[in-house]
């Protein structure tokens, strides 16, 4: 079933060699085994074969949950719900059950949006660019990383609907609907571009996600053990048969899908960017800011999906799938992406005081000295101190370490946005109108909801899904591999 | 309505200079002569009890330090703390007739002391330095005839000959200039503009009161001015300016200040930043330049009011004028505390539906909307005057086709209030109107002019004339000072010829161009 992995053309060292007498030898197609010091790590350890891929990756979603689930979800389903409460007040009451005022009129709600549209990155990045760059690695987190991609989707689109003064006016005057008032929405507006970018990332990152999802499916429907389950997974792999015919056009629709969302993964976070960069307050309107943004989301996402698959990878012991060396490349990834954010930390700085705007230069000193200096150090602290401790392999591949590394990116890339956000308004032209934010309990008690329904989304996901592109994995091996030595479907059947 | 110079709502305080309050033993905190802890960590100001005693009869209060208050003196304000006046004034300060003799209200040998108790005071304005940035222009006379239009020298206003610009000269945007990228969309029969002389301006604050009225301003209760959610349009930031020569960080740095005073509204910019970030279109330009806001359109998204340099706009943070905001219950912990009838939302009352609503209503001015929660409103340089005024002049003009508003006929409500004549408003495109003449005067300026917003509001720099004679004497008003020892800058000077203190790192860029173009130019942003 290996899905068509020939992509290297094997045979020329064979066909060379060839050549080279006069009566040319039909070219062996059997290569041997590459030098050791040439070989590359292996994806899967300890020679897996398919069908224990197949059978540890579907019997996640098959047995029933192991007796931690049930309370992860019961508190996750919990924290959904005061969420849901918690904006239902929101709604009824108005905008001032939370800690907003003049000058701060953002500040939590905007920070949570881009917090969790940043978390959101990873998943795209790790399935379409990556897919791109044939980086195989990434088939042991793509799916998990996507799902929580659109968890985190999810999460991100509630708060800037929510955060609206009169909801039921925004979703109908958003879209750009014709009217007999011919009024279009205002198309200058980066609020509006969120609209755009925001919900054709969340389309594409779902498609993408599904089509993924098909053939494993197919695989689950075809092991389903009672009727509904057949009938569910059946009527979701889309008649699915495994057929050469199958795997082209599946083929072809995920390039073309991970060809749409290369894209996405620069654009939607640089639109992002734009609510602030597009303005005129200090420490906002900065041209730095596309680029820092999105790698500040995939940073973040990618602490993201260390801090979630660290744990199902032990839970459920997918150790020889997901491997120290998969865990190492995030890391790197982490530690990459955490460079180049602490750079943009420096440079902005710089800038305010090479670019000669007192006002400028007030709002990064004020940032980093003002009343809200505890927030710009733990910022500081999380994203530019705890990625460099990823220089080391000892860190790398200590499964503990990585995984506390992971939550302080979290926290860090959280309170970037709230010192962007917060310690730019909060004091800018005119010292008259300066001020000062304090949450409410609502609104932290909605950014804490907010993890409930991300994180019961993805218990559920783990629950119903095949949390590991099992076809796509079962691709890397070498048994897929018909160069290889183990390669071809000889030693062990799907 | 805050109190012009404390900036304190709803109740009075006892106020005492910042060298009293040394005496007395409050601790200052450093720099900004507030009481240590009266800012409290989450913003809010949490006074000091201080117990007044005159003649064995005593009263208490919260404290507020004063700069610029004589010193030894405690000040305090009548007709607070009344107990049968219904529900507006329940609960709002503390009443020091008590203290009141037929001696008359001058009162010697009054015994302070402190109480343990804090009390939380609702202030509108936070900061009040103006950290030498040039929002208040003033200069000396001297200064001012040595150069008349020095207002126009300052600020970055003068550094813009580096920004890219347009064939006429103007400084080239993203988005066009609105009434260039399309003409048609300007009238030519009347265009609105208002010019502030901060010359005349007391800060009495009889336009606040004004505009509140007019414009069916909703009163928010003392707990949303303490969070920071006060709703007037127009507003009087008052600031002080300490002795530069003592460091900031001294604590008698506020002994002795010298304070101004701005009216501030919505600037009604050409260039609007608010417009171009709303997502829904709700704040537009009209042909006339004003910055109209749409209610019925606003979906409350607070970007226009992130993105207004000025932050004149204000939010419906709650059905203000829906609930019963009762004035007594300012929370004491901002955080946990939602306590209060805004925060039952549709659990509480409904004050429209109440009888009492009948009456209530007739306080509305009826030719302006109450709006509702979740919709930004700000100053709309009392349109509804401007609406009629144009009816009349239409009626009156009949076939004539002269239906231009004569220059000075519409007046705003805060135009009107004002006792010292510190604000004109007229359509420029009538020569007669006064504010032509006032934006053709030299002292004309637009606060943060660089940002090519073109406010339609400009303001006078005011000139004081200080007495050589007296010991007080200085040669340049204090915010001036501040100014040129801060951003390195002479306003006498023309840009780019090296001047006193060169140019600093800051401003480098500005060198060997001979002046740039003002953007406050008299007239130029009509």
């Amino acid at each position: 079933m290996a899905n068509a992995a020939a992509m290297s053309a094997g045979a020329t060292p064979s066909s060379k060699k060839g050549g080279a007498h006069s009566h040319p030898a039909p070219p062996k197609i059997v290569a041997a085994a590459p030098p050791r010091e040439l070989e590359r790590y292996p994806l899967v350890l300890n020679n897996r074969p398919l069908n224990w891929i197949t059978e540890r990756i579907a019997g996640v979603c098959e047995k029933p949950m192991p007796i931690w689930w049930w309370p992860a979800f019961i508190v996750s389903f919990g924290g959904m719900m005061l969420m849901a409460g918690l904006v239902t007040y929101l709604i009824a009451t108005g905008v001032g059950v939370w800690g907003l005022n003049q000058p701060a009129a953002w500040a939590w709600d905007i920070t949570n949006f881009v917090f969790w549209i940043g978390i959101g990155h990873a998943g795209t990045l790790i399935s379409a660019v990556l897919c791109l760059l044939r980086q195989k690695w990434r088939t042991a987190i793509n799916r998990a990383a996507e799902a929580m991609t659109l968890f985190a989707v999810a999460c991100a689109g509630i708060f800037p609907v929510v955060h609206t003064g009169r909801v039921w006016m925004a979703l109908w005057w958003l879209p750009p609907i014709p009217n007999n008032m011919a009024i279009w929405p205002q198309f200058r507006s980066p609020l509006l571009w969120d609209v755009f970018a925001v919900s054709t990332y969340g389309t594409v990152s779902l498609l993408f996600w599904y089509t993924g999802l098909v053939p494993d499916l197919a695989t689950l429907r075809d092991r389903a053990t009672c009727k509904i389950k057949r009938l569910l997974y059946g009527f979701f792999s889309l008649g699915w048969t495994g057929s050469n015919r199958n795997w082209s056009n599946y083929e072809k629709a995920y390039l073309i899908l991970a060809g749409l969302s290369t894209p996405l993964v620069l654009s939607v976070h640089s639109i992002v960017s734009f609510d602030f960069a597009v303005s005129q307050v200090p420490g906002w309107h900065t041209t730095i800011f596309p680029p820092y943004f999105v790698a500040g989301a995939i940073f973040s996402g990618f602490g993201m999906v260390l801090t979630l698959m660290l744990p199902m990878r032990a839970l459920f012991h997918l150790e020889d799938i997901i491997t120290v060396k998969h865990v190492e490349l995030m890391c790197k990834v982490i530690l990459a992406t955490g460079s180049m954010v602490g750079y943009a930390y420096g440079m902005e700085f710089f800038i305010a005081w090479y670019g000669g705007s007192p006002y400028e230069l007030y709002a990064f000193k004020n940032r980093a000295f003002g009343p809200y200096w505890w927030a710009y150090w733990s910022m500081i602290t999380c994203n530019v101190i705890s990625p460099h401790l990823f220089w080391s392999k000892k860190i790398r591949t200590n499964m503990v370490l990585v995984w506390i590394i992971a939550g302080f990116v979290n926290v860090g890339m959280w309170f970037e946005r709230f010192v962007i956000i917060v310690t730019s308004i909060h004091r800018d032209y005119l010292p008259s109108s300066w001020g000062y934010f304090t949450p409410t309990w609502v609104d932290v008690f909605t950014f804490v909801g907010s993890f409930g329904l991300f994180m019961t989304l993805f218990l559920l996901f783990i629950r119903y899904l095949p949390a590991i592109a099992i076809s796509e994995v079962k691709a890397v091996t070498p048994q897929a591999d018909p160069h290889h030595p183990l390669g071809g479907a000889k030693e062990h059947h799907h | 309505m805050p109190d012009p110079i404390t900036k304190v709502t709803w109740e009075n305080v006892v106020t005492v200079s910042p060298k009293t309050a040394r005496e007395l033993g409050l601790p200052l905190e450093k720099g900004t002569q507030i009481p240590q802890d009266q800012k409290a960590h989450d913003g809010q100001y949490r006074q000091i009890t201080l117990r007044v005693t005159v003649s064995g009869v005593s009263v208490e209060g919260p404290v507020w330090v004063q700069p610029g208050l004589a010193d030894g003196v405690v000040g305090l304000a009548l007709g607070y703390g009344r107990t049968a006046v219904g529900r507006v004034g329940k609960g709002s300060g503390f009443n020091a007739y008590p203290l009141l003799t037929s001696k008359g209200p001058l009162l010697s040998g009054a015994k302070v002391e402190m109480v343990t108790k804090r009390a939380l005071v609702a202030v509108t304005q936070e900061h009040g330095l103006m950290e030498g940035r040039p929002v208040v222009r003033e200069a000396n006379l001297d200064e001012y005839k040595k150069k008349p239009d020095f207002a126009k020298n300052m600020d970055l206003d003068g550094h813009l000959s580096y920004v890219p610009r347009n064939p006429d000269g103007s400084i080239k945007n993203i988005y066009q200039s609105p009434y260039k990228a399309n003409p048609w969309t300007k009238s030519d029969i009347n265009q609105w503009a208002m010019v502030v002389d901060l010359g005349t301006c007391t800060g009495c604050s009889a336009c606040v009161v004004a505009c509140q009225a007019e414009n069916n301003i909703p009163i928010v209760g003392k707990g949303q001015v303490s969070r920071g959610r006060e709703m007037h349009w127009m507003r009087i930031d008052r600031y002080y300016s300490y002795d530069p020569n003592i460091p900031a960080s001294s604590e008698v740095a506020a002994d002795d200040p010298q304070m101004v005073v701005q009216p501030m509204l919505c600037q009604h910019c050409e260039n609007a930043p608010c417009e171009s970030v709303c997502p829904v279109n709700a704040t537009v330009h009209d042909n006339e330049g004003l910055n109209v806001m749409a209610y019925n359109r606003c979906i409350g998204t607070r970007y226009c009011s992130n993105n207004c340099p000025y932050k004149v706009r204000r939010f419906n943070f709650f059905d203000y004028n829906k609930r019963d905001n009762s004035f007594a219950d300012a929370d004491d912990h901002h955080f946990m505390d939602l306590t209060g009838p805004l925060y039952h939302g549709p659990l509480g009352k409904n004050r429209y539906a109440e009888k009492e609503w009948e009456i209530v209503k007739l306080v509305k001015n009826p030719d302006v909307s109450v709006r509702m929660r979740g919709v930004m409103e700000k100053c709309t340089f009392c349109v509804q005057r401007i609406e009629q005024a144009k009816i009349a002049v239409k009626v009156q003009a009949r076939d004539s086709g002269n239906v231009r508003v004569p220059g000075n006929m519409v007046k705003t409500a805060c135009q009107e209030a004002c006792p010292a004549g510190a604000i004109s408003f007229g359509n420029v495109l009538d020569p007669e109107a006064s504010v032509n003449a006032l934006q053709n005067d030299p002292r004309n300026y637009t606060v943060l002019g660089f940002l090519d917003n073109k406010p339609r509001v400009t303001y006078l720099a005011r000139i004081r004339n200080p007495n050589p004679a007296m010991p007080d004497y200085y040669a340049s008003p204090r915010s001036l000072q501040d100014y040129e020892r801060i951003r390195g800058e002479n306003p006498f000077e023309e840009h780019g010829h090296g001047g006193a203190h060169g140019h600093g790192d800051d401003h480098g860029k500005a060198g060997g161009s001979g002046h740039a173009a003002m953007t406050g130019g008299k007239g130029g942003q009509i």
